[in-house]
């Protein structure tokens, strides 16, 4: 076993697994906040998105635009400067708010345009059939048109999941704990590249495929459809 | 008021476009790099045989699961620890080849298998075999099918090459940083400038990846 102390001193690591623990939850839960965010916000982008008024989906587009084509770093390093500019007290809004806030902005047009594609391989009648009952639009929409387009793109969305978790990892870079962060902390403490960084790749590999596990759990149990949406 | 962004901005963008120069070419020599991997495992993975294709399943799965910036670490920090000496520059071109080959390698298999399948058994009722299947039948067909989402991953290459800023190398992210402590009154400013780079130069491969998708008929860029 002591060749392997050479590569990776997991004696060095041992103190450090409470530390990593705790960047593994933030992580998770960072995430988790961004996804419900994403999907609530991805959800109204997208119903802008198919308006047929220019006013309302062209500025969904352009913003979609932007997002698709600058890298997450810029946009983290963009809001973070931005919100002392435009809040009276930049105190109130830690780095882990910004960081959360531009994971979201950076999230819901890929959500968006997830529930958009889903929205679209409802068969128009559904909608029809509603409207002749007598539903309003918003009623249709709650009621028929977007349950039916959530359970469609379930394995997607998921897949999404596993993106918005990696990406939390550039919100090391503005000081947000998470688990870049933690295995940063045993970096500069100990000097220790290797035990640092192989832990944290290791420990995002265990994230991911625990996710792929209950990914494929979800789309068995979906089936039919479900299943062929991805 | 207005003035004083406009001389800052006529200050600082020779400096950006200097970095805006060096993302190009450490995206296009990534691009190439990856794709010349992506393809050649891509294809050994489109041939099912036992043990090749579960190992190249694996290393997708790897590459697919921990953020690039991880992989930039590991490469940066642990390999010259094990013994193999990296610069930066070749360190960050090795891990985004490494990367940009694991989605290549699934968008070539993913074409090859998606050549109908009387293409192959009528090659091999010709008397053809699998090299010859490949080259003449299989590969021809398959091309086209991946070139709008290679150019989905061109964007994706190009924005991953912005985390290169962290272990030393000076593109377009790195001189906005300097940029930025160089005139800390107007980060904001350089930061949007910075943006605006970036987007001059993806938003026409988006575009372009849209339009070919439209062309081919494929629907591939949504494995992505």
């Amino acid at each position: 076993m002591d060749w392997i102390v050479g590569i990776y001193n997991y004696r060095m690591v041992r103190p450090y697994v409470p530390l990593f623990l705790e960047g593994i939850g933030a992580t998770i839960w960072i995430a988790s906040v961004c996804l419900v965010l994403s999907i609530l916000f991805g959800t109204a982008l997208a119903l802008a998105r198919s308006s047929r008024r220019g006013i309302v989906w062209r500025p969904v587009a352009a913003y979609t635009q932007f997002v698709r084509s600058t890298p997450l770093l810029v946009q983290i390093f963009l809001i973070y400067h931005a919100i002392p500019l435009v809040m009276a007290n930049p105190r109130l809004i830690g780095d882990t708010a910004s960081g959360i806030i531009a994971l979201t902005i950076h999230t819901s047009p890929y959500m968006a345009e997830i529930i958009r594609a889903g929205i679209a391989s409802i068969p128009q009648g559904q909608s029809e059939a509603a409207m002749s009952v007598g539903m309003s639009y918003r009623q249709r929409m709650i009621h028929v048109v977007l349950p039916q387009a959530f359970a469609n793109i379930a394995p997607p969305m998921l897949g999404q999941m596993a993106v918005l978790v990696k990406d939390t990892s550039l919100l090391s870079l503005i000081a947000v704990f998470e688990l870049v962060s933690a295995g940063m902390t045993l970096m500069s403490e100990r000097i220790a590249p290797n035990e640092a960084f192989i832990t944290i790749a290791f420990s995002y590999l265990v994230i991911y495929f625990a996710m792929l596990v209950v990914t494929t759990k979800v789309q068995r149990r979906l089936g039919g459809a479900a299943w062929r949406a991805g | 008021m207005m003035g004083q962004y406009v001389d800052i901005f006529v200050e600082v963008l020779p400096f950006l476009l200097t970095g805006l120069w060096r993302t190009v070419v450490f995206s296009i020599f990534a691009l190439v790099l990856g794709s010349v991997l992506g393809i050649s495992l891509g294809l050994l993975r489109s041939l099912r045989l036992p043990i090749v294709h579960p190992a190249i399943g694996l290393y997708l799965h790897i590459f697919r699961g921990s953020p690039f910036l991880v992989q930039l670490y590991v490469v940066y920090f642990v390999l010259p620890n094990v013994g193999i000496e990296l610069v930066s520059l070749s360190a960050g071109i090795l891990a985004l080849t490494l990367y940009a080959s694991s989605y290549i390698t699934e968008i070539a298999a993913a074409s090859i298998e998606a050549v109908p399948r009387g293409q192959t058994e009528a090659a091999r009722s010709c008397g053809m075999g699998t090299w010859q299947t490949y080259r003449y039948i299989l590969i021809p067909q398959a091309m086209r099918m991946m070139l709008p989402p290679l150019a989905s991953v061109y964007v994706i290459v190009v924005k991953s090459t912005s985390l290169f800023s962290m272990i030393g190398l000076s593109e377009l992210m790195r001189v906005g940083f300097t940029t930025a402590q160089r005139e800390p009154a107007y980060v904001f400013l350089i930061y949007v400038i910075v943006a605006g780079l970036y987007f001059v130069y993806c938003y026409p491969i988006l575009r372009f990846a849209r339009w070919a998708e439209l062309k081919v008929g494929s629907h591939m860029t949504e494995i992505l």
